[in-house]
């Protein structure tokens, strides 16, 4: 099917910044026609039936190919793009081996082409050979072969002088580095965000500090780079506390070449989930803002920690998701990225302080996003935008192609089911990695289909 | 209360009929003691007053009883201990429980055996209860969703060590509790805890319960061994006793004032490494516990120590061994109250079955 009629839909358009009712027609994968609806044809159609929106961009996401074919393959990873939405997914380099060298992004780029599958992949290269933090990666050689940046992810550029060459270099070919702010030496064995909780909990403190004092450093190397060179770009992934993004807002009112993400799970949940509450971070505070005490209150609903929960940033406390949530409606925080990151069994059934960091996150950023407007925290139309134009935005030129419904361009679009929902479990999911911290429960916000690139990427077996 | 137990000298081992069911008012409702967080006051009692009776029962000649005849208990521990694991099993022994014994260093787990495989392997030897000490905060839980019997945690890593917290409590109780009502006897009474509270297991749990019992506690030791424990105290203790009070400072001078407890903490030489003190000396002479410091808090006052104490670090010698001491007191009513948590989860009578 690379067809559809929809004549009573509410559209979202982030580009034009328009969303309303409208009838969207695609033939033979090419957006025919897109007419808003007013007056009388527009009655009774609203933001809570069938919503079509641009397909979505994910600026980070862990494919595990090559290397860890038994947490995701590109296949299986954008398959779960697919179901979750996303038309364009951004794969790190964080494989084995990394992606330091352009035979590593050719073979995913031939793995993408061998899945078919309809939705875009993206690449980073390395920062550094190996991702060591010693050497620079062939970063020229990977710009000739296409990767739209480049990151160490998985670790922070390691040091300021590393970083320093890097945003030189890279910016002469016009591609970001793209940092995970993380200084190692505040956070070595550390667990969870240093706060009430990890002190209940007995787990080692991850001080807000470290990722603050990284971006600070990464901040001050751009500032003195772009004398040199005005093309560096530096984009910080993420984000996860009110101080990091303080200063990143800081530096956007200085006119720093910065961009920066932050991800669904940090603005919506937080640190009392390894407790075993399962509030939303918006649930977490009282009505004047002040947090609530989850061992007071009954909120802890579940097992604490759950091994699934560990990541790198850490889950915060609600101030601090809260402050990601702020940070996307004021523009701070470009963009909504998954920070996809499956893992086996074998690495997520373990003690919590043995547990691999990171969740699946494709499949239910969307649901997510949307259990923040559904609270009224967010609006729909921003949603939609840290999804789209928002990551749009932050690869500049090099996504390709329009974001939006352009007549006569091929459809990259989602068909969304605002008022359906669906529980998340193993079997719903299509991603290999089945650490997801949603498991089991319900999201609203059902994706009937997604058109990547003309194609038919995802439909909804049930529909 | 008195349960009646009888020695295995008496009756023969299999009668259990001198066992009475606690007072119907207060059963205990807890599959495993993985923390004390979840007790209520009323369950913490009922332990206590449990702990009453297995006391009755240490005293006999022959400190035997039937309660857990049979039955594996299954004593996991991946970390040294030498204190907790015998206690543990001399209580399971009591209690006529057959023990077996596992020390991960020379288990398959040395072998990169999961812990989630080492817990079906145990029950599929035949453990009904498994004691478990592990070096990482929180993996006893993970055990208790994978076991099928019953967990009781014997300390896991910086986060529980329950049954430490309770003895403490009976220690404090013996001192404090006067009749022995189910009141908060603690209430009003200044109790200290000393030392590295940021890698104690023993002192997060104690604030439970302490705070459940009425203190007003103190935490205190150098800034860098309290991080983290201002942001609970101004958040509050869930289940403190009214009046109870949290208070967290590095001077030791106001924390020892007119204290009627002090429990010291082990150091760990560790935490040099780690840049969080200068030197075991230094530490010694600004927060070691010595006769001349304890001169401040009250005539009575008690001390405590979990052990394994550093003597000469964290406590003198003297203060160890000093009249105000009942770290022995500690260690046997550590079994005591061992043998009546087994009971509780475990036994025939135990509600938690």
């Amino acid at each position: 099917m690379t067809d559809l009629d929809l004549s009573r839909a509410w559209l979202v358009d982030p580009a034009s910044g328009r969303a309303g009712p409208g009838e969207i027609v695609v033939r033979g994968g090419t957006v025919e026609a897109v007419t808003w609806l007013t007056g009388a044809a527009a009655e009774g159609i609203d933001d809570g039936g069938i919503v079509v929106v641009p397909g979505f961009i994910d600026l980070h996401a862990h494919l595990r190919e090559p290397g860890d074919e038994d947490a995701e393959t590109i296949a299986s990873g954008l398959a779960a793009a697919a179901h979750g939405g996303f038309t364009t997914v951004c794969a790190m380099a964080n494989t084995t081996p990394a992606g330091d060298e352009p035979g590593v992004v050719a073979l995913v780029t031939a793995a993408a082409r061998a899945s078919d599958s309809a939705v875009t992949l993206l690449q980073y290269g390395a920062v550094s050979v190996g991702r060591k933090g010693e050497t620079l990666a062939a970063l020229g050689e990977l710009a000739d072969a296409g990767v739209v940046g480049f990151s160490d992810d998985g670790a922070p550029v390691r040091s300021a002088a590393l970083l320093r060459s890097a945003l030189l270099y890279a910016g002469m070919t016009g591609l970001p580095i793209v940092d995970h702010p993380e200084d190692p030496d505040q956070t070595a064995g550390a667990e969870a965000s240093e706060g009430v909780v990890a002190t209940i909990l007995g787990l080692r403190g991850w001080p807000r500090s470290a990722e603050a004092s990284a971006v600070a450093r990464d901040l001050a190397v751009l500032a003195d780079v772009i004398a040199d060179e005005p093309r560096a770009r530096l984009h910080l992934t993420h984000l996860s506390t009110a101080g990091s993004l303080e200063l990143v807002r800081a530096a956007k009112a200085r006119g720093l070449p910065v961009t920066c993400d932050v991800t669904p799970h940090h603005l919506a949940l937080t640190d009392e989930w390894l407790a075993g509450a399962r509030r939303w971070s918006w649930e977490a505070v009282d009505s004047d803002g002040e947090p609530r005490d989850p061992w007071a209150d009954g909120a802890l609903v579940a097992p604490p920690y759950d091994p699934i929960l560990r990541v790198n940033p850490p889950l915060r406390a609600a101030d601090d998701a809260l402050a990601c949530l702020a940070a996307l409606i004021d523009g701070t925080a470009d963009a909504v990225a998954t920070d996809h990151a499956p893992h086996t069994v074998v690495d997520t059934d373990v003690e919590f302080g043995l547990a691999a960091n990171g969740m699946s996150g494709l499949e239910t950023a969307l649901g997510i996003l949307l259990a923040a407007v559904d609270a009224g925290r967010l609006s729909l139309g921003t949603a939609i935008a840290a999804l789209t134009t928002g990551p749009a935005r932050v690869l500049d030129g090099r996504l390709g192609r329009p974001v939006g419904f352009t007549e006569g361009a091929p459809a990259d679009l989602v068909v969304i089911d605002r008022g359906g929902t669906w529980t998340v479990t193993a079997s719903t999911l299509r991603t290999r990695g089945k650490n997801s911290p949603v498991l089991g429960r319900q999201l609203s916000g059902r994706v009937l289909a997604t058109f990547a690139g003309g194609r038919l990427a995802y439909e909804d077996p049930s529909a | 209360m008195s349960l009646g137990l009888e020695p295995t000298a008496g009756p023969l081992p299999g009668d259990q009929s001198g066992f009475e069911r606690p007072p119907a008012t207060s059963t205990w409702r807890h599959r495993h003691l993985l923390d004390v967080d979840v007790l209520s006051w009323a369950d913490i009692d009922l332990a206590l007053r449990t702990t009453d009776a297995m006391r009755e029962v240490l005293a006999r000649p022959i400190a035997k009883v039937p309660a857990l005849r049979g039955m594996n208990v299954t004593i996991l521990f991946y970390e040294a201990s030498t204190r907790t694991r015998v206690s543990f099993e001399v209580a399971a022994k009591n209690l006529s429980a057959d023990v077996v014994n596992i020390a991960a260093a020379s288990s398959s787990v040395s072998k990169g055996e999961s812990l989630v495989d080492t817990v079906r392997t145990v029950e599929a030897l035949g453990a009904k209860v498994l004691v478990m000490r592990h070096g990482t905060s929180g993996a006893p839980y993970l055990a208790a969703e994978r076991f099928g019997g019953h967990v009781i945690n014997g300390g896991d890593g910086w986060h529980a060590h329950p049954t430490q917290a309770l003895l403490d409590l009976y220690t404090l109780r013996e001192r404090f509790g006067g009749d022995g009502s189910a009141g908060r006897f603690l209430r009003g009474r200044k109790v200290v805890i000393l030392g590295d509270v940021l890698h104690s297991r023993v002192a997060r749990s104690n604030i439970w319960t302490l705070a459940a019992a009425g203190a007003d506690l103190w935490l205190c030791g150098p800034a860098t061994l309290l991080r983290g424990f201002e942001a609970w105290a101004r958040r509050g203790v869930h289940g403190a006793a009214e009046g109870s009070r949290l208070t967290v400072t590095s001077d030791v001078g106001a924390a020892l004032r007119d204290a009627d407890v002090v429990m010291a903490l082990r150091i760990q030489r560790e935490r040099m490494a780690g840049g969080l003190l200068p030197s075991l000396r230094e530490y010694a002479s600004r927060y070691g516990l010595t006769a001349a410091r304890l001169a401040t808090a009250r005539p009575d006052v008690i001390v405590m120590h979990p052990g394994p104490m550093n003597e000469g670090v964290e406590i003198a010698p003297d203060v160890a061994a000093g009249p105000h001491s009942v770290i022995t007191d500690q260690v046997t009513n550590g079994v005591a109250v061992r043998m009546a948590l087994l009971y509780l989860l475990a036994g025939v009578d135990g509600a938690g079955r």
